[in-house]
């Protein structure tokens, strides 16, 4: 018994049973849709500058941006701005954020408008909308593409795992 | 057994209206007396869906639905909602629904209130008070949206328009949602009176019941795994029925995963009418998103009728596979197949008679929404 332990525990897989978990695992990772949070953040999470805000979880941004959390510690009010619906930062943010694609938020949010719960984050079509929206209002909360300028009256948010 | 949004209530409902004008007519003045800041809260926005159908089936009237076909098959709904301040809403939405040549489009007018209430929103709570939306289940609050239904219509005997249990509710919905760490549990409780759309089992003919005093409770746990979803939900009700006054309990529970990849969902309930008589409803979904914009669905829904002591008794089965295709989140369509087996759907034969009558139809339909 103890031999066929030992046996068991010191077994190299073949390459073809290798080959058929590497698969499943692809198959599964596919179907979750796990791909996709692997990339690199492509984006910068900003607020005002006022803010006394320097880091934030991805959790606490999301629910933000659910409007799960409508108000910041210090009692302003909080206000997601997003990009427009075919911007790939959007997309980025999206999927590494709040956890879905485009699509599905967009979802979410019609189910929430036609059970007459809520309505979405105003969207901006470009990077300096969206800065420009953040730097006039204290509890603004948005996101720009990795690498944009910042404008002033806006600082960059450390994105917590 | 059939439909079910209130039609009545009007002393109520133009009672509430003219509150709700006055209130958001009161706040306009106050807001344009206000500064320019404080004006600036007031925000309205509008919203609508369209769903337009093309149907036939192969020989009897499915819910409308005949051999010869129809296209006068839609939902359509116009929403305005005027957040007047941070935490005050007032909301209404009209909608219109064609059946082809169903007996129900007698008794529905072209256009009709769907809902009309004010909210108020305190903290992580919510009071509605109007002709509300009732959380119960996974559809029944968008059960017309069709571009968030798999199908053109969610599961036909569960919702129905039917079911035994309504869209909305002339009352209040109290709402609170609690977080615990990657967890949330959203609550709701509904108290008020609603129309009752249901089809007689003997003449076929479609009759409105009256339904008092529902109240009624559900909850929805959202677990860490994003898009998995748990609910469950009843209610109890005192009903006119075929003239006879009974009070009767619905209970429901529910399970959605909505994923990236695909989607599952599942509901089932039990609807406890007296006299240890049941009626019993369950159906699940499967989708899979083939690519970004093309999924394939699935789905097996039914209802079955069940006297105390004895076994249950299957009074349709409705299994359907549909390939829908998304331009962009707004823009959806849809092909469907369905094999229908049962008589309760059939508008052209008795309700009552030897069973496993078989019915295939199809709808192709456009789903749009902003």
């Amino acid at each position: 018994m103890e031999a066929k332990n030992s046996k068991r525990t010191t077994h190299v897989p073949s390459s073809g049973s290798v080959r058929r978990r590497s698969v499943y695992l692809a198959v599964v990772m596919l179907l979750l849709g796990l791909t996709g949070s692997m990339a690199a953040d492509s984006f910068v999470v900003i607020v005002n500058e006022a803010s006394p805000l320097s880091a934030l979880s991805k959790q606490q941004v999301s629910d933000v941006f659910f409007r799960k959390t409508t108000k910041w510690q210090d009692g302003t009010d909080a206000v997601p701005i997003d990009l427009g619906e075919s911007s790939p930062t959007r997309a980025s943010f999206s999927k590494s954020v709040l956890g879905k694609g485009v699509a599905a938020v967009k979802s979410y949010w019609q189910r929430m408008i036609f059970s007459g719960r809520a309505v979405p984050p105003s969207e901006k079509a470009s990077a300096a909308d969206v800065m420009s929206f953040v730097r006039t209002h204290p509890g603004a909360i948005g996101y720009v593409p990795q690498g944009t300028p910042l404008a002033p009256g806006v600082k960059a948010l450390a994105l917590e795992p | 057994m059939y439909s079910c949004r209130p039609r009545a209530g009007a002393r109520f409902l133009s009672g509430l209206l003219f509150m709700a004008l006055s209130l958001s007519g009161s706040s306009l003045i106050a807001q344009e007396e206000a500064s320019e800041e404080k004006s600036s809260e007031l925000k309205v926005t509008f919203h609508g869906y369209l769903t337009q159908a093309y149907a036939r089936s192969d020989g009897h009237n499915f819910l409308g639905i005949t051999e010869d076909g129809t296209a006068d098959y839609r939902t359509a709904a116009l929403q305005v909602r005027a957040d007047i301040r941070k935490n005050d809403a007032f909301v209404v939405q009209f909608s219109h629904e064609r059946l082809g040549e169903s007996g129900a489009q007698e008794i529905k007018d072209d256009v009709e209130l769907d809902w009309i209430f004010y909210e108020h929103r305190f903290g992580d709570s919510a009071v509605k008070v109007g002709r509300v939306q009732i959380p119960f289940g996974i559809y029944n609050e968008v059960r017309d949206v069709g571009t968030l239904l798999p199908f053109y219509r969610p599961s036909n005997n569960f919702y129905g328009e039917a079911a035994y249990s309504s869209e909305t509710v002339d009352g209040v919905v109290l709402s609170h949602s609690f977080r615990l760490g990657d967890w949330g549990l959203d609550a709701d409780l509904h108290y008020g009176d609603w129309k009752f759309v249901s089809r007689d089992f003997f003449t076929g003919k479609f009759v409105s019941n009256d339904v008092n005093d529902s109240i009624g409770a559900e909850l929805w746990l959202d677990t860490p795994i994003s898009g998995l979803r748990f609910g469950a939900g009843g209610m109890r009700y005192d009903i006119d029925f075929a003239g006879v006054e009974s009070k009767w309990d619905v209970y429901h529970v529910s399970v959605a995963g909505d994923f990236d990849r695909f989607a599952v969902h599942s509901e089932y309930k039990d609807v406890n009418i007296g006299s240890g008589f049941h009626v019993l409803f369950d159906y699940i979904h499967l989708g899979v998103n083939l690519t970004d914009k093309v999924t394939l669905n699935a789905q097996q829904d039914r209802f079955f009728t069940k006297l105390r002591g004895t076994s249950k008794v299957e009074a349709d089965k409705d299994r359907a596979v549909g390939v829908n295709y998304a331009f962009n989140p707004s823009l959806i369509l849809k092909t469907e197949h369905h094999w229908d087996e049962g008589r309760f759907w059939l508008e052209d034969v008795p309700q009552f008679g030897p069973p496993g009558l078989k019915t295939r139809y199809w709808l192709i339909s456009l789903s749009t929404s902003f």
